[in-house]
């Protein structure tokens, strides 16, 4: 039975994914109802959560009755991304996610999200400090590597295994996971 | 950045991989009960994460659950259930956002709750471009009333 730190899953539990402008709190509740197990925020940058930018601030807004739920930090700063995720620990999620999986242009070219496949070494440093910084359970969201041909997702999860995380999460496959609420649909 | 169905089979790697026992979890594609069990038992991962596929359907994490229990699709939810749900969502995005950006924000998401139901374009319109939150509670109830006159 897979559990996170002191969170106990169940067995085979449903996660929501992080997304953009859709796993806010009022979607949230939703999945909360019909089952999901486990959610996340949608993605919040490090850089204005340190500068206590309002848009960052806002989307750490989280609730008992969703428990448990994990705050998503993304960044390429690991002096930023630690004091960020001490300000997230504040505010008592159960635990704090890196997202290494977001292959946006504004992202990437921060050498934040996907972009850290590239750079194992820094990704390793970048979630140590997290990993220190913090006392909840760390966790990361990633991809198999940043190209078809550089697939190194077997080398990152046995590196950031030995740094302390929780949960080489939900690997996800390919090309998805920033994909706007606008787009869909559509 | 690499496009295409996702490639379940390096996750599966990763979950078998000996000197890992942290839980892994898949992600990418699910988007039916069945797929979830299906990559459950050929990928052997601790659970997946679902994206996509519960936009303007949260229900799905219902939906497999049930599937995984019993082996037997849950009956899809009504129409009024659908509409409900965008209630709902409707409601606590003005609670949480305030009335204009709960009510525009919410505009993206008509679309996707009333997904696959006939001739709903011009609905899709009308609660697209309405601001008053009392109007677009009314348009609500009348598409549960629409496809209840036509269930009958």
């Amino acid at each position: 039975m897979p559990r996170i730190g002191p969170i106990d899953l169940g067995e085979f539990p449903l996660l929501l994914a992080p997304m953009e402008d859709v796993s806010d709190p009022p979607f949230r509740a939703l999945c909360k109802q019909h089952g999901a197990d486990l959610m996340f925020t949608e993605f919040i940058s490090s850089e204005g959560l340190i500068r206590k930018a309002a848009k960052g601030m806002k989307k750490l807004d989280i609730f008992e009755q969703e428990r448990p739920i994990g705050i998503q930090l993304f960044g390429g700063s690991e002096d930023a991304m630690e004091e960020a995720a001490r300000i997230a620990e504040a505010v008592r999620p159960d635990l704090i996610d890196i997202n290494y999986g977001c292959p946006v242009h504004k992202v990437v070219n921060k050498g934040a999200g996907a972009c850290l496949l590239q750079d194992v070494d820094k990704m390793v440093r970048l979630t140590e400090k997290v990993v220190k910084a913090v006392k909840l359970p760390v966790t990361v969201k990633t991809r198999l590597g940043w190209s078809e041909q550089t697939k190194n997702i077997m080398e990152v999860a046995e590196r950031l295994q030995d740094v302390g995380i929780k949960r080489s999460a939900s690997t996800d496959a390919r090309g998805h996971s920033c994909t706007r609420a606008l787009r869909i649909g559509r | 950045m690499y496009k295409g169905p996702a490639d379940w089979t390096l996750i599966g790697e990763v979950k078998n991989n000996p000197r890992i026992h942290i839980p892994i979890f898949g992600n990418g594609d699910i988007d039916s009960p069945e797929k979830a069990v299906e990559y459950r038992e050929r990928y052997g991962v601790d659970g997946v994460m679902i994206g996509r596929a519960s936009i303007g359907h949260p229900f799905i994490f219902r939906e497999i659950k049930h599937y995984m229990a019993t082996g037997q699709q849950l009956a899809p939810p009504t129409i009024a259930e659908r509409v409900e749900a965008a209630r709902t969502h409707l409601r606590s995005s003005i609670a949480w956002k305030g009335l204009y950006e709960g009510v525009v924000e919410m505009r993206r998401h008509y679309g996707n709750y009333l997904k696959g139901l006939p001739n709903v374009k011009e609905m899709r319109l009308r609660l697209c471009t309405e601001r008053d939150p009392a109007v677009l509670e009314d348009l609500l109830d009348e598409v549960i009333g629409n496809y209840a006159a036509e269930a009958a």
